[in-house]
């Protein structure tokens, strides 16, 4: 009998593996594990303006074969999905999901969600973990052996330093671009100013490789980080799972999807599914089963496996809208052209009168994801705007404004259909939240001009759309049914573990990521433990 | 279109991909749509004050969409980077310029919205 199953590749699986594998268990991860086949090996490892220089070919990749990558009508979910980006986004029919309100985003891709991730790795303080039945001095070892696996670049020296704490184990910062040099110096003049109004920036964590680490990377800032992995700097779950594949105890089962599972009397898990290579169902048997499909895939898998159609469990997802902003003086200077195309700058802001909930803004640099896109949203006839924005490119920020969120009776998930598998999301902010948030944002963006940079419009593309979700399966010290125990397994089924988004119990505004895969870490040790003391291994 | 975004000619197989885009991403025009485009046929110097028109009015109008495809092809190409990548220019004239740009957008704009309501009238 396989040791532990876990189910799914990304952040939280690998992760979640990486400790059961080193103790040496007998780990089986089960994936349907969809890849890009179509223009992964087109984009050439060079950077964006040599590409768009040189490169004959490439409109296929950064339009597509079908043109999905022109994304025509409102801002949608999803839209900084680029062609080579899109298998993330799994087919409904394979996942179907009720959610005209809430955009669910769910992956069947190999590294899942986070194979498109931004890279953010910002942990959680105390205060995030504020009503968790664990705390950072719970998670800091994990964070650090995270931190070990993944390469983490940043520093401790700056005004981000307490909304990060203690990070013994950092890459070299990134170099970060003209836009960013100009906004840090203006809040460096100003920084008292800024600080007594609650804004503190600095240099992004990111899980990205400054120097050669784990046999991937450098970076080479080639500007191409929303379209490929040429360079390997980024991290991508796939580079664990390469790891563990090392390991003779450790099977990848793939493409296998996992429907449900059921708990054996003599103890351990039958889980069932189905091999889609095949076309068979499989079935099968572990001593434990470890669930990271997602938040809303693993609540789908749990939700099916207990029977609990038409159980509301909750649902949290960040609230997310951006800016397009210039930085004036970038209008005027040099511009450095190598660079990465991830988060600049990042910056926490919570008003100093009050005990408002923290807001986490990211600075992007806008050239790679194209002009058109910014023609499309200008008044301006085309051909002026072609020309005007030609003008205002390199000055053109994106800056992405994350809020927290805390359950409430208006978001939740329920299962529709256990046949199907089929999901039903309640996603409604009341009057008074989106009033809050807009206000939040206000007060924050009013600070912009400060920093030389002018907000420019508000693009608000819907419930759901920071692709973070979580809260479906909380962990609580109390024994209420559908919730998961601090040590990740999940109430009614002891043998299952709970390592994704699905365990926490808020949204704090910071990304969720990096405390998804240091949780999934010590939910793994913790296993890894209990086999051990059973002298199992 | 190319001509009117980028002052040239496209290669044929531009033309090609310009098609093909339009056929999988746009349904059939709606009539007040295909006045519009027809009358560009016949007219091709409205296609300015047209487009200006519908980007102030109309912004889900057929011809606007057409022409952000066909900039999204123009701009994906080796010689398209040359039209498209950020351009420099000294404070002293980057301001003239885009107000020149914002001055000729507003007239176009004027004279296009009389065209387009006398086109979907028509």
């Amino acid at each position: 009998m396989i040791d532990v199953a876990v189910v799914g590749s990304g952040a939280s699986a690998v992760h979640a593996a990486y400790p059961l594998v080193e103790a040496g268990l007998r780990v089986a991860m089960v994936d349907v594990g969809e890849e890009d086949r179509r223009y992964g090996n087109l984009i050439p490892a060079r950077g964006f303006e040599q590409i768009r220089r040189s490169d004959t070919s490439q409109h296929r990749y950064f339009l597509g074969d079908d043109f999905e990558g022109i994304p025509l009508g409102p801002v949608r979910v999803g839209a900084q999905l680029t062609p080579p980006r899109q298998h993330l986004a799994a087919a409904l029919g394979k996942l179907p999901i009720d959610s005209p309100e809430f955009h669910a985003m769910q992956s069947l891709a190999l590294g899942g969600l986070a194979a498109g991730w931004g890279a953010a790795t910002p942990p959680y303080t105390d205060e995030d973990l504020a009503g968790w039945p664990i705390t950072r001095h719970d998670l800091q070892p994990h964070y650090d052996a995270v931190a070990r696996r993944v390469g983490i670049c940043g520093t401790d020296e700056d005004d981000l330093d307490s909304y990060y704490g203690a990070s013994p184990f950092l890459l070299p910062p990134a170099r970060i671009d003209s836009n960013a040099v100009r906004i840090r110096s203006a809040y460096a003049r100003r920084r008292e100013w800024f600080n007594d109004r609650g804004l503190h920036l600095g240099h992004p964590r990111l899980a990205m490789a400054t120097r050669r680490f784990r046999g991937r990377g450098p970076t080479r800032y080639l500007d191409m980080e929303f379209w490929s992995d040429a360079d390997g700097g980024v991290y991508r779950p796939r580079y664990t799972l390469e790891e563990l594949r090392r390991h003779s105890n450790f099977e990848y089962l793939s493409p296998m999807q996992v429907d449900s599972f059921a708990r054996l009397t003599n103890g351990g898990v039958r889980v069932l599914g189905r091999d889609l290579a095949a076309q068979v169902g499989i079935d099968f048997e572990c001593r434990r089963l470890v669930l990271a499909a997602g938040a809303i895939g693993t609540a789908r898998i749990v939700l099916r496996s207990l029977g609990a159609v038409g159980a509301p469990v909750p649902l949290l997802s960040n609230p997310y809208t951006y800016y397009p902003c210039l930085v004036i003086k970038s209008l005027f200077g040099p511009t450095r052209d190598r660079r990465h195309s991830l988060t600049q700058v990042m910056m926490y802001h919570r008003p100093a009168d009050e005990k408002a909930a923290l807001l986490q803004a990211q600075v992007y640099s806008y050239r790679s994801l194209l002009t058109f896109k910014l023609v499309k949203e200008s008044p301006l006839p085309v051909r002026e705007s072609i020309r005007v924005m030609r003008l205002l490119q390199s000055a053109f920020v994106i800056v992405g404004v994350h809020h927290r969120d805390d359950p409430a009776e208006w978001k939740s998930l329920k299962l529709q259909d256990a046949e199907t598998g089929r999901l039903s999301v309640h996603y409604s902010p009341t009057d008074d939240e989106t009033a809050l948030r807009m206000s939040r944002e206000r007060e924050l963006m009013r600070l912009f001009p400060r920093l030389g940079c002018i907000p420019l419009k508000r693009i608000d593309p819907g419930e759901g759309s920071s692709i973070h979700y979580a809260g479906t399966l909380p962990m609580s010290e109390n024994s209420a049914p559908l919730t998961t125990r601090p040590d990740g397994s999940l109430r009614g089924a002891d043998d299952v573990f709970v390592v994704d988004g699905s365990v926490f119990p808020t949204l704090p505004a910071k990304g969720l990521t990096y405390t998804c895969m240091a949780n999934a870490n010590r939910v793994g040790e913790g296993i890894a433990e209990w086999f051990e003391r059973r002298g199992a291994i | 279109m190319a001509r009117y975004l980028v002052g040239r000619d496209p290669e044929p197989q531009l033309v090609e991909r310009y098609r093909r885009a339009v056929e999988r991403l746009l349904p059939a025009p709606a009539s007040s749509d295909r006045r519009i485009l027809e009358y560009i046929q016949s007219n091709p110097w409205s296609l300015g004050p047209l487009d200006a028109a519908c980007g102030l009015l109309r912004k889900d109008a057929q011809l606007r969409q057409r022409l952000l495809i066909a900039t999204a092809i123009l701009e994906t190409t080796p010689k398209g980077a040359d039209r498209f990548l950020p351009e420099r220019r000294a404070p002293w004239t980057l301001l003239p310029e885009i107000a020149w740009h914002g001055a000729v957008a507003a007239a176009k704009a004027v004279a296009g919205a009389v065209i387009l309501l006398a086109v979907i009238r028509a």
